[in-house]
């Protein structure tokens, strides 16, 4: 007992410590060596012990201001899973020859513990490779040697950078636990950056301070006919910060989540303005207005928007004929069909003469020029700016263009506006992919700027309609009808066109394990604007002359299976948009059988009427009337909300199977 | 100077002998249209052998798309190595008229990384262009050619490259120095037109005229039902390793030349691995202590550049860095073993649970992993030298059951490596539950795992707690379950096993109407991938690994209910598979039996439909009810 409390003691001290001493590279203890276990959270396969960031400025006379990003990290592995963590990316920026980020010395070394010693083992330069990802980023890539369970690797590198708008951000989070991480930043005065903060983690140090400090410069002066020369001085009161936390708690990816990137605890920085000595203050976005500005203003954005006289002659062959209720729907059907998605997405128009001669593009390219054409045509377009779901959302005030990789197109209406994408063929006006339904987007616009929900026009609706007749030999035989509309109708003529009919009705006929399908059709597949109906008989001759018949509530399943199998919730739940299904179920029965037993009516809810099931059962003569309802209004959801949300889906699933009791009269 | 323009010539020649071509759509006879999504106008490939270290491949094709759905035959992608580059890369695109309509420019084509997604560091790259056009049906035309630096293997002709394209014509031409022996495998191709002159000897082959071939599922080596040559040289030489490819033998021997000199172990490292030996003698037991060491003290990392593509790094850099690729750590126990008296083979293997088979009729390059093979007098030892979990021993889905190259002192050979028979891989389900009169259940569930089926697992020991609970929740997937604890056992033997615990509580187990409960006694291992439907089957099909489940369930129900309605004893039997259910009722104890066994096999194409027959049989079986009525 003793010996576990003094134990605890140590390891108490040993996870704080990080805070209060330097910590030094190469001095790993015995301690860090010999621990087997996470304490943040036992099973976890590696963690980072410590994690330190400096970034600086620097004055050069070759290379004027530059920053210095410093790291210094250390991580434990634990397990044969963690092992991964051990394989290293350190990206960075290659614009040009002259401007680049440079990466200093990379110092890595793997520490096992054997037989009572330290064991290093470095890696070496020939053992690091260089990759260039794409035009302007490039990656070095190690993998530390000798990795078992219980090794820890460190590392550390620098980078030096001329582009100060890179300032690093820091994530305080990570996959695994981290104990100890913390972010020294020094601003020279002459920038303005603004702090991104997002995330839950308290931090245990939050210190801001000023330092002043003095850089030096070659000069040459030739006037008046006598050169001379020297050094100068200059100086700056900077401004200093520390953030520090400990014991961070990992993140995990779970079902409706959007990009994990909305969740990780990290500050970022937007620059605002820099006012370098002998230049004038300049202004860099720091608000979505003054990115507005910026951005209007710019000859790639606003200007390219306006220079929209190579559309004039289709625009006007497209609206002629047509009355002002048409032409935007002609317009948007002109993109989608005559343009070709490439497949890529952007903010940025780009060239669109190119795209416009191409008749291909991006997603950017195609919708802004939707707005170009929209706007040469009359109406009030603009476009609006995004993060979609698997990149994350933009922060609500501070704006970074990383964050944005999207655009829409919004239309103005009588009844508020509505958004368009042209990129792909099956979309119907108004209707949005659900990577796009994403909280908000910011609309870029000289007149009415500002964010607008990212919702589509359209439901997401499914209905099911069964007319089962059972015969008086007990066989029973149906119609169904089954009616998608808006993107439910999408998403089933997609299906349809990519796999055919006979796979997607091959598909129900599984699904219906024991009925038969047949006299199978669709209606609706060609016309994006119509419901999609899906046509068939069923029938069942299992029961002949049966005394009772157990039929399922049920037949085909309208509402889907349970999305929430974990028990607990860690990050709130985020639909993309919100639902409704319908079951109906008439069943005439002969005269020789009579109901025995039905199951009962309910309804349930989610509180304020997020979610609700709805079942009503009813005899009425010789016909049995089932109607089920399911509709789920509210899409953002608390992990608090969770089990409330699971208990819902289960209990609708349970209802469904119950059954219709039904036996021969005697 | 005679002998540079005799070349020059030849060049010119065989690059543009064609003259203008026609790409109109209309051309194109009517059968060929018919289900393609594109059409393949013509597809020439030359193949010349300079010697037996260089070659150069010529490709020139054009296809014709005719909707999206052929989109991505218009996304062409040329890839390169230290190895092998690309000289030339020119790309047209012509409209439904055959007029050209778009010429890409050098600055147009992408260079991208061709990395495989699992390794660290590899030369791999590939030029990348976007032909893809908006208004179909349109043509593109690609030609480029490589240069292979070394020559381990010859490229493929497929003379039809997917299944879902037409072909109108495609030829190999393969040109070879006069006394070079080229080595070719035909698959529903003829013979070749050969014609020898002085200098070289010239092989071709064409084709024309050919349908879209429709894919059908489960067919394992659906390539030998599409036309095909496949080459491999005889003699060889890549960066200076010459080698034989007549026979496995002699392939083998290359690859022991490529290797020698490696097993660099230095003494000290040696001495250690010795003194954890210490005394043991039992060789069996000896290897099972160097595996455990090395999956200890080593991790995969994969670095492909050049040659070390093939070639295994020297054992000395494990020892050093602690890690290496499936070469490298494969030689590297291979070392240690024959240290220590033990011999032990690598192999060369085509791995991966779905891995097409290797011809073993034709010595080739087929494999993509190497393991290590320690033979036994009886029971011949292999080990998974990547792997840091796998218990001693095991051969699963990735290496069991196909034909690998064994390499020794001598060269190389052909054995089969062995499979765990259908009753080894068994799925055992006991669950035994209480029933209140509300249809609420309490009660355990064990679940035991047993060979092929432990890879369902194997993963469970090396996840979090959280996770665990999601993995038995999904795994069980039983709608009102919760889960209130669980235990488990990990038995990693050559058969390996895992049992799982757990102790459950069900909300609505039974659904109840009225004076009724219905139950479905299978409760958590219902069949749910049912084979997809191919109407007129061409091809036979293979079911891959033989499996078993055995399921035993009791309900325990109080004594006011008696049984209104219970399921006959259902038994089906087929060639596939087998599947047998029956309940047995005993006071307040009911009893349900299942046992589900699927053969593995080649079956013939026109018993496909009885086999997705009996799956849907044993589909509906498993969905049988038992219904319950109240006595009040």
């Amino acid at each position: 007992m003793k010996f576990l409390i003094k134990l605890s003691l140590i390891l108490l001290v040993s996870s704080v410590s990080y805070g209060q001493n330097k910590v030094k590279f190469g001095k790993v203890s015995e301690q860090e060596l010999i621990q087997a276990a996470s304490l943040i959270e036992p099973e976890a396969a590696a963690e980072v012990l410590y994690d330190k960031g400096n970034s600086y400025f620097i004055y050069s006379d070759e290379n004027g201001f530059q920053f210095v990003f410093e790291r210094h990290r250390r991580i434990k592995i634990y397990k044969k899973e963690g092992y991964e963590y051990g394989d290293i990316e350190i990206p960075f920026y290659e614009a040009t020859t002259n401007t680049r980020e440079k990466v200093g010395v990379i110092r890595a070394v793997t520490y096992n513990y054997e037989d009572g010693k330290t064991v290093k083992s470095k890696v070496t330069n020939a053992e690091i490779f260089e990759e260039q990802l794409n035009k302007y980023w490039v990656v070095k890539k190690f993998a530390f040697p000798n990795i078992k369970e219980g090794s820890i690797i460190e590392y550390s590198y620098s980078i030096t950078s001329d582009f100060i708008q890179n300032l690093r951000e820091w994530e305080f989070q990570s996959e695994i636990p981290t104990v100890w991480t913390e972010y020294n930043l020094r601003v020279l005065e002459y920038l303005d950056y603004q702090r991104i903060s997002q995330g839950y983690v308290p931090f245990v140090i939050n210190k801001e301070g000023n330092q002043v400090e003095t850089f030096t410069y070659k000069y040459q002066n030739a006037s008046g006919g006598r050169a001379s020369s020297g050094t100068n001085s200059f100086s700056s009161n900077s401004a200093t910060y520390k953030w520090a936390a400990q014991n961070v708690t990992p993140l995990k990816e779970e079902p409706y989540m959007t990009s994990i990137e909305d969740y990780k605890a990290k500050i970022g920085f937007q620059l605002i303005s820099h006012n370098f000595p002998g230049s004038p203050q300049k202004f860099v976005a720091g608000s979505y207005e003054a990115m507005n500005k910026d951005l209007l203003d710019a000859d790639y954005y606003g200007g390219a928007l306006n220079k929209s006289n190579f559309l004039k002659e289709t625009v006007s062959s497209i609206i002629s004929g047509k009355n002002e209720d048409e032409v935007p729907l002609a317009i948007y059907s002109y993109i989608k069909n005559e343009f070709e998605w490439n497949g890529f997405t952007s903010l940025y128009p780009g060239n669109l003469k190119e795209t416009f001669r191409e008749k291909k593009g991006n997603s950017a390219n195609l919708n802004l020029l939707m707005v170009m054409m929209l706007r040469e045509a009359g109406y009030k377009a603009d476009p609006v700016l995004l993060g979609t779901r698997d990149h994350g959302k933009p922060h609500p005030i501070y704006p970074n263009k990383d964050k944005l990789n999207y655009v829409l197109c919004y239309l103005e209406s009588g009844d508020g506006g509505i958004l368009l994408d042209a990129t792909r063929k099956s979309l119907p006006f108004g209707m949005l992919p659900q990577k796009c339904l994403n909280g908000n987007g910011w609309r870029l616009s000289s007149t009415n700027p500002g964010w607008v929900p990212l919702k589509s026009a359209h439901k997401n609706e499914k209905i099911v309609q069964i007319k089962l007749t059972l015969a008086e030999d007990g066989s029973t035989n149906g119609d169904v009808v089954l009616k998608s509309r808006g993107s439910n109708g999408r998403s089933v003529r997609n299906n349809i066109q990519s796999d055919g009919e006979d796979k997607y009705f091959t598909k129900i006929d599984e699904s219906l394990l024991d009925w038969s399908v047949s006299e199978t059709s669709v209606e609706g597949i060609d016309d994006i604007y119509s419901e999609v109906l899906s046509n068939f008989t069923i029938s069942n001759d299992e029961n002949q002359d049966a005394d009772i018949i157990y039929l399922p509530l049920q037949l085909y399943d309208a509402y889907g299976e349970n999305p929430f199998k974990s028990e607990t919730r860690i990050q709130p739940i985020d639909f993309p948009s919100g639902f409704s299904r319908k079951y109906l179920l008439e069943l005439t029965i002969p005269d020789n059988y009579e109901v025995e037993e039905l199951p009962e009516s309910t309804v349930f809810q989610l509180p304020g009427r997020a979610a609700m099931f709805q079942l009503s059962v009813n005899q009425l003569g010789d016909k049995v009337n089932v109607v089920g309802i399911f509709k789920l209004k509210k899409t953002f959801y608390l992990p608090d909300e969770y089990s409330g949300i699971k208990q819902f889906f289960d209990l609708m699933i349970q209802k469904q199977s119950e059954q219709i009791v039904i036996k021969k009269k005697s | 100077m005679n002998r540079a323009l005799l070349i020059l010539v030849t060049c010119l020649l065989s690059y543009s002998s064609f003259g203008q071509l026609d790409y109109r759509v209309s051309s194109i006879p009517d059968s060929l249209k018919e289900n393609a999504e594109a059409v393949m106008r013509l597809d020439i490939n030359k193949f010349e052998v300079k010697s037996i270290g260089r070659g150069v491949y010529y490709n020139k094709y054009a296809i014709t798309i005719f909707n999206p759905k052929g989109k991505n035959w218009a996304k062409v992608y040329i890839d390169y190595s230290k190895l092998r580059s690309v000289n030339q890369l020119n790309a047209r695109v012509y409209d439904a008229g055959g007029r050209q309509i778009r010429k890409v420019k050098q600055n147009e084509i992408k260079d991208i990384s061709g990395f495989d997604g699992f390794s660290l560091y590899s030369d791999a790259r590939g030029k990348y262009i976007d032909l893809t056009q908006t208004e179909y049906p349109y043509t593109i035309e690609v030609e480029y050619s490589q240069t292979y630096d070394g020559l381990l293997f010859f490229p493929s002709w497929n003379a039809v490259p997917s299944q879902d394209i037409a072909v109108e014509s495609s030829e190999l031409t393969v040109s070879v120095p006069k006394d070079y022996k080229l080595r070719y495998k035909l698959n529903k191709v003829s013979e070749p037109i050969i014609k020898s002159t002085e200098e070289e000897k010239t092989y071709s082959w064409t084709i024309n005229n050919v349908k879209p071939i429709e894919y059908e599922p489960h067919s394992f080596n659906r390539s030998n039902s599409l036309p095909r040559v496949k080459l491999a040289p005889s003699d060889f030489e890549i960066e200076g390793f010459q080698g034989n490819m007549d026979s496995w033998e002699s392939f083998g021997k290359w690859i022991n030349s490529i290797s020698a000199g490696r097993d660099d172990l230095t003494d000290e490292h040696l001495a250690e691995i010795k003194s954890l030996i210490g005394s043991e003698t039992d060789q069996r037991k000896v290897v099972e202590i160097v595996y455990s060491y090395l999956q200890k003290n080593t991790r995969y990392v994969s670095i492909q550049l050049g040659l070390g593509g093939w070639q295994p790094f020297p054992a000395s850099s494990v020892a050093e860095k602690g890690y290496g690729d499936c070469k490298a750590l494969t030689f590297y126990t291979k070392t240690i073993l024959s240290e220590l008296g033990v011999p032990s083979m690598y192999t060369l293997v085509n791995a991966g649970r779905n891995a097409r088979l290797i011809d073993k009729d034709f010595p080739s390059q087929q494999f993509n992993h190497v393991f290590l093979c320690v033979p036994q007098e009886n029971d011949t030892i292999w080990l998974e030298c990547t792997s840091q979990t796998d218990p001693f021993g095991y051969l699963g889905k990735f290496t069991s059951d196909r034909d690998v190259l064994l390499i020794d002192e001598k060269g190389g050979h052909i054995v089969h490596t062995p499979a765990y028979s259908t009753e080894n891989n068994l799925l055992t389900t006991q669950i035994s539950v209480n029933i209140d009169e509300n249809g609420h259940a309490e009660g355990s569930i064990k679940s035991t795992f047993e060979a092929l089926a432990y890879e369902y697992i194997d993963h469970f020991t090396r996840i979090d707690e959280r996770e665990k609970r999601d993995f038995i929740n999904e795994w069980y997937d039983l709608n009102g379950l919760t889960l209130l604890d669980f235990n488990y056992k990990e038995e990693k033997l050559r058969v390996p096993r895992f049992v799982l615990n757990s102790n459950i509580k069900v909300n609505h187990l039974a659904s109840v109407s009225g004076k009724r409960f219905f139950i479905k006694p299978n409760l958590v291992n219902k069949i749910h991938n049912i084979p997809d439907k191919v109407s007129a089957r061409k091809t036979d099909f293979t079911i891959r690994y033989g499996r078993m489940e055995r399921d035993t369930v009791v309900f325990n129900i109080p004594e006011n209910i008696r049984p209104e309605h219970i399921p006959k004893p259902k038994i089906i039997e087929t060639d596939y598979g087998y599947y047998e259910s029956k309940i047995e009722v005993d006071q307040g104890e009911v009893k349900y039996y299942r046992e589900f066994r699927i053969n593995k096999g080649v079956y013939d194409n026109d018993e496909y439909d009885s086999y997705v027959d009996f799956y849907e049989k044993c589909a509906r079986a498993d969905k049988q009810k038992i219904v319950f009525v109240k006595s009040t």
